[in-house]
């Protein structure tokens, strides 16, 4: 019987102790996210940047507005943003302006000062070249969406109908 | 001559018989027209075929003038796709086959194996794996602006790095493709949501990297529209 109480004992401590060490994790209160002014001759990058979306785990968590001139910051702390982008471990993420995300990512940690002053966005190819596939899928018409030739094909098959049928009546009277 | 009809039924049906002729003509006539408005809108497409890319690429191109090499071997025809590039934009900028200078004195676009070193003007560079899923990938060295470190590329030459998928074969369209692909990133050119398309000739984007949309003859899209020489020379100053 005292074997069977310790083994229960020995597995709940088992089990439990993780999530005590998880407890102990430490909290973040505030992430703090800086892009400087990168001088005249990188002027063209905070330009083409322009509004840049701060993503922590897919989540919105601020922008930064990189059209305006000078150093720009954005400070992202507890009350004032979604509990998950201050979560300890989460990637934070950046998307600019024309929906390219960036290179640079970072992980959620006490106490984050991130200095950004690389704007690249991760290589194009993301998805892929795939392979070809067989058949006509995806070959559009250019302009399928222009129905003027249905419409004066119509037209002109009830005029032309008409008229016949019209010269074939008096004919026949 | 014509017999001169007397009997009323006669001519009742005689006139139902030219009735019957004159409505198929007006079925054929019309049908005509039909033709005639129909190859009168395709005529109007023609005038509004290619398109112009509108995706932001990267920030910095090659400018004015670039090698392009392949270091590490002959797997792709560059010097054919260099003559290609520089024949649709209708000036030299673009050279083969060699890396000196490169990110002193010239941009450059780089091509090689995945996993690989290379030697760029004489300083070593590790080459990424091309992104999961693709052929080849175009990274790019610009000073601080950066998804690859080389430390060759600035701002005034950068530098293009395309990781091929070394665990691929590609036939020769493919490779054709691919050359002339990442050589337009390297000016500043992005992969595009157009997909092949007909207007009388048929069209197929070199941007179209394949994920937009595939068409009947993917990937024979190794030729780069009018739209796209013509953006790529104004994003470069040619």
């Amino acid at each position: 019987m005292k074997k069977i109480a310790s083994f229960v004992l020995l597995t709940v401590a088992f089990v439990l102790t993780p999530t005590a060490v998880l407890a102990q994790s430490p909290q973040v209160e505030t992430v703090r996210i800086e892009v400087p002014d990168l001088g005249p001759e990188r002027a063209v990058e905070r330009e083409v940047t322009g509004q840049l979306t701060v993503l922590v785990d897919g989540v919105q968590c601020g922008v930064l507005d990189l059209n305006r001139a000078g150093d720009v910051s954005l400070e992202i702390s507890t009350g004032a943003a979604d509990a998950s982008c201050l979560k300890p471990g989460a990637e934070i993420s950046f998307v600019n302006q024309h929906g390219q995300p960036l290179f640079e990512r970072y992980k959620v940690e006490p106490g984050l000062r991130i200095v950004l002053t690389n704007l690249a966005p991760e290589p194009p190819s993301e998805n892929g070249i795939q392979p070809p596939s067989a058949g006509t899928e995806g070959l559009l018409a250019h302009e399928s969406t222009d129905n003027s030739f249905v419409t004066w094909g119509l037209i002109a098959l009830v005029g032309g109908i008409g008229l016949m049928a019209v010269w074939a009546r008096r004919r026949t009277n | 001559m014509m017999p001169r009809l007397t009997n009323s039924a006669a001519v009742l049906k005689h006139a139902r018989r030219r009735w019957r002729r004159r409505y198929w003509l007006g079925v054929t006539v019309s049908v005509v027209l039909l033709a005639v408005a129909a190859s009168n809108a395709s005529g109007r497409a023609e005038a509004t075929a290619d398109y112009t890319p509108s995706t932001a690429g990267y920030t910095y191109g090659v400018g004015a003038y670039a090698w392009v090499a392949e270091p590490s071997g002959t797997v792709l025809d560059i010097s054919g796709a260099v003559a290609t590039w520089n024949g649709w934009i209708g000036s030299t900028r673009l050279f083969a086959g060699s890396t000196s200078g490169c990110g002193s004195s010239i941009s450059c676009i780089v091509f090689a194996n995945d996993g690989t070193t290379v030697t760029i003007n004489g300083t070593s560079c590790a080459v990424p794996q091309a992104t999961s899923g693709a052929w080849a990938t175009a990274y790019i060295e610009a000073g601080g602006y950066k998804n690859i470190t080389c430390g060759i590329g600035t701002t005034t030459y950068p530098l293009f790095v395309v990781a091929l998928d070394d665990e691929r074969t590609f036939n020769a369209t493919q490779k054709l493709h691919i050359v002339r692909h990442e050589m337009a990133h390297g000016m500043r050119l992005w992969d595009e949501n157009h997909t092949c398309w007909t207007s009388g000739a048929t069209y197929y984007p070199l941007l179209n990297n394949g994920t937009f949309g595939t068409c009947a003859s993917y990937p024979n899209n190794t030729v780069a529209t009018t739209g796209e020489i013509n953006k790529a020379k104004s994003l470069n100053g040619w």
